[in-house]
Parts: structure tokens; C-alpha cells; sequence
């Protein structure tokens, strides 16, 4: 069975690199691309075609939700948002994303200190295996 | 508390860092125009970023602590509450906590911060944002949140908060309701108490033995403790991250470079002598050829045939041997251009990597002045310019501290206070600038304010207080001598210590330590109208700026740090004093000394005595005095390469460098040169110069006084004594008249030639071992046999005349002769 190819969409390094490596540590998933807004995601989408985009929704240049209509009507992809969402604006932005066509969110992973936190894991990795097996179908921009 | 993956941790000291520094900076602009929009909304997503960041690394309190920076913004955002000087106090203290708390996070390092009362601090602003509906819920999930506000702020509320929710996973996905209820913060100055355990001494404890990060005392940037002390321990962390190479490194690949240079003056040598196989090919195709026709005509053409094959691929080959030289140069000069672009580039490229620009240090400060401006009750604005001058990483590292001082030193006692100001007719708010610019290879940077000036009479007291001068010794002195004292050990004009300035044991050490970056320091000021501070730097530590003269037809390097000035003298202005050659130099007496009787060179006498003479005013410590040089060259920054460690020590040499033409040059040492002066009376030096390089005396005869001028210019470098004659009459008859120990001479001459009057030389037996040499343009092997015939030594052809070849056959011949 061919590996899940993930695309990461986030502008912090940090949690970037949190991903990868909670991502990295099953062997069904590979991040194939990690890119630091909308704009460079969506460029990457087109080129790697991966399986299951994670986008963040606050970035620089394109924000999430605009990097999930632009990919729903380019190369539709299962779209799992993680968002910080702890604020009152944060869930109207992601009924805003789930509308733009992502099929599941999540809150960002929590670590202790950047250390393992394994249930956590298991719940970005099951989800991003259900994702890929999902089908999208294209939603045209408005 | 330590980020345990090390790959995060940098990630995080790199991101945090970034987002506090313009967290900080957004709030300064905000604070001074709360309508800038672009501001408010990069706050809001730095903020939202890093607290992101630090929720998913488990780092709870800055999660909570920036969350609340977030939620005062997103307040005003809406318009339900304003930005005030007390907001962003709170907020400032906010972000400097959150620095101390993620300095903890990345380097593990123990500090003093009570999360629960930075944020009881910081929830003294929630009248003024009551925008808090959600926070609650993350923010209270510690057990132990009991928030005493009346112990930092004077507006009298006591709100006491406790958790109300079990469920400390504040996110959508597990949510209920009450996540996004309100939890609104009393506004009506009353104790609400939430919880029940709430105990009087743990209110108390906060209060009484919990430091707070946030009250005054502690804050960061102010440290109560002298400053350039506490500045490093107490002070956020400062460092330039971006560069991540050892200086060391590029310091070698610095010296690489002008290795390089010196590579690249060779190989265009090269060039050269593939210029002569050119030239000796083109002669050869030249050659006469009729010699073949000839024999041809002597010889059966078919005994011949085989030899006029033979001739004919030889020409062939010379000629594919010539196309191939051709090719060959024109290459060369190619490869030679491009090499020379890219080392040039190589080596500016290595330079700038070094470099960073002022604003980066500058930034820091805004700041501070604010800070510092706030609880001194003064109103200073400050300006910064020319952020964009860029100068070495360690430089800018190890001058932060000095200006941070002299910005201190301004405030503290330079600027007034508004009432004073307004008192004196000057505007309530002072100007205080911060500029840097760049002049040639040095930069400046200026601190200059519009306050109360320095007090020359109060400068003077205390230095005659403090013994650092006597009375008589200020009454001598110059309005910008006395400003100056102010930099002397253990100055200070406040008598009382601030808690601000420290105790002004500050501008001594700033002077030390501009002088260990290779800087100078000056202050200039007029009383009741403000003070200035000029700071001059080299952009690079890696290379040192020098001044080069040349003596005896040789370049030195004298570093410039240690030249004070550069007069021209004429000889009416020396005079002696003991026995010293002395001048007058700013109405006191200096002495001078001849470069080259101070290292000792060996110096032809004939030379034409100047009109003026260039003389190097030299300052190594108090000591000053003056060296003559035959001319002053150029100024140049220059990679000083130290001696070779097989030299233990050598006297007044510094080291060397290469300068740019390829030449090896000493760069002198100032410090060796002043006890040379002083130990070496010099008349001795000059005494056992003369003993130990007796010159040889050296008879020139050449008619051509073009020829002639150059050739004892050359040969008096050389270190002869020349004596001339016209021609060969002449040549003889100085033979006659004088001693030589050898003689040059042209060949075709009037009334005498060369061979004439040699072979009249060598008629008398008591010139037999004297030397001739004759140079001439006659190349011919016929000439030169005649030359000899005639009893010349030597003879060489002006076609390719060599200097070296001249030195080396002469130094030869006088050996021999010896």
C-alpha cells in the first residue's frame, strides 16, 4: 500500500515541525510538502498532488479558508483544518472553511513541551487515514 | 520548564523572539497612534501566533499570558475600550514576562515569574476590556489563580478569580455551551470571590514574597543596578541570530580572499611571458629565408628536396605553435578578467557578510526611552536615524551596552523635567536622537538632546575634587578639554546615585569599551541647550584602518588609531631642545624624529633636501610625539596578517599586509616605535647606521640625461653613492680624480665612448680589479665581444634592460672584487 501523501499548510515553524513529526512516525503517511501560507500551498497542491492537505486558517498572503476554496475548485482534496481555536472568531472561521469545502478540523495538537503526547498523535493520524480515503468532489469559486 | 525536543526549542527561541520583538513594537506604534490599523492587526496575529506556538508545546502560562494581550487588543479592535499610557504599561510588563517565561521554555534557565500575578496585573486593564467572554476558560484552568489586583494597581479593585470550569480543553471539538459563555469581569470595584478556599495569606503572599516581574522595581529593562553590569544579566537575552557562522570562519576566509588577490597579480604576470613567446614567434616567422634560394641555386635541388620538406613542416609547426600561443593569450586575458570580478566580489561579498545595520541594535531602545521617560514624569521623544548603516555583527553586539549608557545618561541627567523645560522656554517634550551614519569606512553614531548641557564649572570642581586634575591644570584648558574629563575614571557630576543611571560610573567605561572596538568617543555640548555624543567606529573588526607612508622608497603602515594628526613642517620649524629636534605643535613642544633613523634604515645621503617635510603626529596613551616620512601615501583598510610564530618578537613591526598592487608592506607598531624613540637616542642609531652599511661608491658615465636622472635615482635606492660624468673624457678623469668601487657606463658617447674609455681604464694597472660595466643598446654578439675585448666585466643591452639583472651583476662584481 502506497504511503498517504500530506501536504502541510501552516505558518509557524514550530508547529510545522510538530506535525511532521507526529506524522512521520506512521508508516502509512508522508509529508510530501510543507508550505508557510495559502499562496505557496496551493502552488505545492497542484504540483505534489497529495492525498490529505492540513491547513492552519490564520497565514499571511492566503488565509485557510481562501486556500480551501482555491483548492476545492482546482484539485479537490480532503482538507483536515487544524486551528488554534480557542477564540469566539476562530469557530466562525472554521463553519466558514467546513463551508469552503474541508471535511474535518481539529484542534492543534497540545504537547508536553514539544515531547510525545501519543494520543494526540493517534487522533491526526486516524483522521488524516479516513480523510485519504474520502472522495471530494470539485466546488467551483463563486 | 524546557522545550524537550532540541529541533523545537530552536524553533521556538527563533519564532518567539520575532513575534515578542514585534509585539513590542507594534504596541510603541499603537501607543503613539492608536489609529494605526496595520499595527493593531499585525499585534493581533503575532499574537495569535505565538500563543498557537506555545499551546502546542504545552507552555500553559504564555499560552495564557498572550492570550490576554490578544484579548485586550481584540477589545479595542471592537471599540470597547481605548489604549491608554496604563493599558500599554500593563501590556509592556505583559510581553516582558512572556519574554522571561519563553527564555525559560528554551534554555531551561530558573526565573522569578509569578504567571498568576503578571496576569492579575495585566487583568487590571479588564474595565477597560470587558472583551474576555472565552478567556476564562483557558486562562483560570490553573487551581491556584487567586488574582489580587489591588497589590499592584491603585484603583482600589480586588477581583478574585477562580476556574469555574472543570474542563480545561477550551476548544470547539469537546465543547459545550458554557465555553463561550460570559464570565464578564466585575466592573463595579467589588471583591467577587469565586471560589471558597481562598485563604487571606495566600492573597498576602502574593502580595508581600512573590516578586513581580511586572512591578517597577524588577522590570526588565530598567535594572536598578549599574547598568552595564545588570544590563547583561537581567536584560532579555540580546543576540543577532540570523548570522550562524563563527566569526573566526569568515575571518580566514577573509584572509583566503586577499591570498587570492595576490594570486590573481601573479597569474596576470603570466600574461607577460606569454607576451614574449608571442613576440619571439613573430620574430622567428620573420626570419630571413633567402638563405634557402641561396643554396638552392649552389646545390642539386634533388640532394635538397628532403631538407625543404623538412623546412617547410617546421614552418608549418611554428605556425599552429603561434595560433596556439594567440589562442592562449587572448584566453589567459579572459580567464585573468573574470578571475579579478569574481575575487573583487569574493572578498566585498566575505566583508558584508559581517555586517548587519544599526537598527537592529537601535531597535531596542524605543523602548527603553519610554520606559525610563514614564517614571522619570519627563516627555522625550526619541528619533531615530539612519538605522539602515550597517557595520560589523560584534560590533554592534558590544556597543548596545555604551549607547544604552549614554541614552541612559541623557535622560537621567541631561533632560529636564517638562516644568523645568517650559520654565526655560524650551517645549515640554525633549528631543532625543539616536543617528547613525556612515563617513568613508567608519561609522558614527550620534546621541544628541536638546537638555540642560553639560556644566563645565561643575566639571571642573569635580575634577579638582577628585584629584583627578589641579586647578592650574583646568585653568589651561579648552572649553571641549574640560567636557572631556567627563570620560575620565571615576567621573561623575551627580553627586546623589539615581536609581536610573546607576551611580555614573558610566562614561569611563563606555570610553573603554568604544576603544576596544577601535572607536573613538566626543562629547560636545552647549550649556543649557543640550549634548552630544559622537561615537566613531570601524565598520569591521576584521580589518585595521592604517595610514601608509613611504620611507626610503619602501611603503609602511602606520595604524591610524594611533595618529592624531598629519602637519606639514618646514625646516624653520625645528628647533632643539636638550638635544632633541622639537617643534611647536598646539603651542607646546613635541618631539620629532625621521621615520627611518627610528627603524633604523639605512638612507642614501645625496638625497635633495626637501622644502617641506611630512611629519605623523603619533599618540600612544599620553604620550605624543612626531616621525618624519618622505611621503605620505594613502589610507586603506587592511587585513593584518601577524608575524610568523617562528618570530618570537620583532621590534616595531606590528606584522604585515599585502597591499593591493601585490606588495608586502610592515605595518609598524606605534607602542615599539615611542620606546624606541625614547630608549634609542637616535644620533647612536644613526651613528652605527652609517658604520655598518658603507656605501659603494658607484662612477655612472651615460651622456643621455634622461637616462641618466633615472639611472641614479634607481641606483641611489639601491643604496650606491653615484657620482656622474657626462662621458667617457669626463668617466676618466672622475677615475682619476677619486676612488670608485665600480663603474657603469654607456657605450656610445661624445668625445669618449664607453669601450674608449674603458680600455684607457684598464691601461693603468691600478684599476685592473675595478669593475666596468657597460649598458648599451648595440646587442649584437660582435658588440659584446668587443665590450669584452675592451676589458668590461660585463655588459648588458638597454632592449631588455632588467633592473634586478643590473643590482644582482654590480652587487656581483663589487663582491668579487672585495
Amino acid at each position: 500500500m502506497p504511503k498517504i501523501k500530506v501536504l502541510l499548510v501552516e505558518d509557524s515553524a514550530v508547529a510545522i515541525n510538530i506535525y511532521e513529526k507526529m506524522l512521520n512516525s506512521s508508516r502509512h503517511i508522508e509529508v510530501v510538502g510543507k508550505a508557510a501560507n495559502g499562496k505557496e500551498g496551493l502552488d505545492l497542491a497542484l504540483k505534489l498532488k497529495p492525498d490529505v492537505i492540513c491547513t492552519d486558517l490564520q497565514m499571511p498572503q492566503m488565509d485557510g479558508i481562501e486556500f480551501t476554496k482555491q483548492v476545492m475548485a482546482q484539485y479537490p482534496t480532503p482538507i483536515l483544518v487544524l486551528s488554534n481555536s480557542v477564540q469566539k472568531t476562530d469557530t466562525e472561521r472554521i463553519y466558514e472553511a467546513m463551508q469552503a469545502g474541508a471535511v474535518d478540523v481539529m484542534a492543534k495538537p497540545q504537547t508536553a513541551l514539544g515531547g510525545n503526547s501519543e494520543s494526540m498523535q493517534n487522533e491526526l493520524i486516524v483522521k488524516i487515514r479516513v480523510l485519504s480515503t474520502k472522495k471530494v468532489s470539485l466546488i467551483p469559486l463563486k | 520548564m524546557m522545550i524537550e525536543d532540541e529541533e523545537l526549542r530552536l524553533l521556538y527561541k527563533t519564532s518567539s523572539e520575532e513575534h515578542l520583538q514585534k509585539l513590542e513594537s507594534d504596541l510603541m506604534i499603537l501607543e503613539k497612534n492608536p489609529q494605526d490599523t496595520a499595527a493593531l492587526e499585525e499585534f493581533l496575529r503575532e499574537a495569535h501566533t505565538l500563543k498557537g506556538d506555545s499551546r502546542m508545546l504545552g507552555l500553559d502560562d504564555i499560552e495564557m499570558l498572550v492570550h490576554h494581550l490578544e484579548d485586550s487588543m481584540e477589545g479595542i479592535k471592537a471599540g470597547q475600550s481605548e489604549i491608554t499610557p496604563e493599558l500599554c504599561d500593563r501590556l509592556y510588563q505583559g510581553i516582558d514576562a512572556i519574554n522571561q517565561l519563553s527564555r525559560n521554555a528554551v534554555t531551561g534557565e530558573s526565573i522569578e515569574v509569578n504567571t498568576s500575578a503578571v496576569l492579575a496585573y495585566l487583568m487590571g486593564s479588564s474595565e477597560q476590556v470587558p472583551a474576555m467572554e472565552t478567556s476564562e476558560a483557558d486562562l483560570f484552568a490553573d487551581d491556584d489563580d487567586l488574582f489580587d489586583t489591588q497589590s499592584v494597581l491603585d484603583d482600589g479593585e480586588a477581583d478574585l478569580f477562580d476556574d469555574p470550569l472543570a474542563d480545561s480543553e477550551a476548544d470547539l471539538f469537546g465543547d459545550d455551551d458554557d465555553l463561550f459563555d460570559t464570565q464578564s469581569v466585575p466592573d463595579d470595584g467589588e471583591a467577587d470571590l469565586f471560589d471558597d478556599d481562598l485563604s487571606d495569606n495566600s492573597a498576602a503572599n502574593l502580595v508581600e514574597n512573590v516578586p513581580l516581574v511586572a512591578s517597577p522595581q524588577v522590570q526588565i529593562s530598567t535594572p536598578p543596578s549599574p547598568p552595564l553590569v545588570a544590563a547583561a544579566g537581567t536584560e532579555r537575552n540580546y543576540k543577532i541570530d540570523t548570522i550562524r557562522v563563527e566569526p573566526q570562519k569568515l575571518d580566514a576566509l577573509m584572509t583566503q580572499a586577499s591570498e587570492l588577490t595576490v594570486t590573481k597579480l601573479r597569474i596576470s604576470q603570466q600574461i607577460t611571458e606569454i607576451e614574449q613567446i608571442l613576440a619571439l614567434w613573430s620574430g622567428w616567422g620573420r626570419e630571413d629565408k633567402t638563405i634557402l634560394s641561396d643554396i638552392e641555386q649552389a646545390v642539386d635541388p634533388e640532394v635538397l628536396l628532403p631538407l625543404k620538406q623538412y623546412l617547410h613542416s617546421t614552418e608549418q609547426r611554428v605556425n599552429s605553435l603561434g595560433n596556439l600561443i594567440v589562442n592562449l593569450r587572448t584566453r589567459a586575458n579572459e580567464d585573468i578578467n573574470s578571475l579579478g570580478i569574481i575575487s573583487d566580489r569574493l572578498e566585498t561579498g566575505i566583508n558584508g557578510l559581517r555586517q548587519l545595520p544599526l537598527a537592529t541594535v537601535f531597535n531596542i531602545y524605543p523602548r527603553m526611552v519610554r520606559d525610563l521617560a514614564r517614571q522619570q514624569g519627563k516627555e522625550i521623544e526619541l528619533i531615530i536615524e539612519g538605522g539602515d548603516t550597517k557595520a560589523d555583527k560584534q560590533i554592534l553586539e558590544e556597543i548596545k551596552d555604551p549607547l544604552l549608557h549614554l541614552i541612559r545618561n541623557a535622560i537621567d541627567h541631561g533632560i529636564e523635567t517638562p516644568a523645568e523645560r517650559i520654565a526655560q522656554g524650551k517645549s515640554s517634550t525633549a528631543t532625543l536622537t539616536l543617528r547613525g551614519y556612515q563617513t568613508g569606512s567608519s561609522i558614527g553614531i550620534e546621541i544628541s538632546d536638546d537638555g540642560r548641557g553639560l556644566n563645565l564649572d561643575r566639571i571642573s570642581q569635580t575634577a579638582i575634587k577628585r584629584k583627578v586634575h589641579t586647578e592650574a591644570e583646568i585653568s589651561m584648558m579648552s572649553e571641549a578639554e574640560i567636557q572631556s574629563l567627563i570620560f575620565a575614571s571615576g567621573f561623575s557630576t551627580r553627586t546623589e546615585i539615581t536609581e536610573l543611571s546607576g551611580r555614573g560610573v558610566g562614561l569611563d567605561v563606555v570610553r573603554a569599551n568604544v576603544e576596544r572596538l577601535k572607536g573613538a568617543i566626543q562629547v560636545t555640548s552647549v550649556p543649557g541647550n543640550g549634548c552630544k555624543f559622537q561615537v566613531r567606529l570601524n565598520t569591521s573588526l576584521a580589518t585595521t584602518k592604517v595610514l601608509i607612508v613611504e620611507l626610503v622608497h619602501t611603503l609602511y603602515a602606520l595604524p591610524l588609531e594611533f595618529i592624531q594628526t598629519m602637519i606639514t613642517l618646514t625646516s624653520q620649524d625645528i628647533y632643539e631642545i636638550e638635544g632633541k629636534t622639537t617643534i611647536t605643535f598646539e603651542d607646546r613642544p613635541l618631539s620629532v624624529t625621521p621615520l627611518d633613523r627610528l627603524l633604523q634604515l639605512p638612507r642614501p645621503e645625496t638625497e635633495e633636501v626637501k622644502n617641506y617635510l611630512s611629519c605623523i603626529v603619533l599618540q600612544v596613551g599620553s604620550n605624543r610625539f612626531g616621525v618624519i616620512v618622505d611621503d605620505l601615501v594613502d589610507q586603506q583598510d587592511v587585513v593584518l596578517k601577524p608575524q610568523s610564530k617562528l618570530l618570537k618578537r620583532v621590534p616595531n613591526i606590528a606584522g604585515a599586509t599585502i597591499l593591493g598592487n601585490g606588495s608586502v608592506c610592515m605595518v609598524l607598531n606605534p607602542t615599539d616605535l615611542i620606546h624606541s624613540f625614547r630608549n634609542g637616542s637616535w644620533q647612536n642609531a644613526v651613528a652605527t647606521v652609517e658604520t655598518a652599511v658603507a656605501k659603494n661608491r658607484l662612477l655612472l658615465v651615460e651622456d643621455s640625461i634622461i637616462i641618466r636622472t633615472q639611472m641614479q635615482r634607481l641606483l641611489k635606492g639601491a643604496g650606491y653613492e653615484v657620482t656622474i660624468a657626462e662621458n667617457g673624457l669626463l668617466g676618466l678623469q672622475q677615475v682619476q680624480n677619486q676612488g670608485f668601487d665600480i663603474i657603469l657606463s654607456d657605450v656610445e658617447m661624445p668625445q669618449m665612448s664607453g669601450l674608449e674609455m674603458t680600455k684607457a681604464i684598464r691601461q693603468n694597472s691600478n684599476y685592473d680589479r675595478l669593475p666596468i660595466v657597460l649598458i648599451t643598446t648595440l646587442a649584437s654578439p660582435e658588440d659584446k665581444r668587443r665590450g669584452k675585448d675592451a676589458g668590461a666585466n660585463a655588459y648588458l643591452t638597454k632592449g631588455d634592460f632588467d633592473q634586478q639583472l643590473l643590482f644582482e651583476t654590480l652587487e656581483q662584481l663589487i663582491y668579487v672584487r672585495n
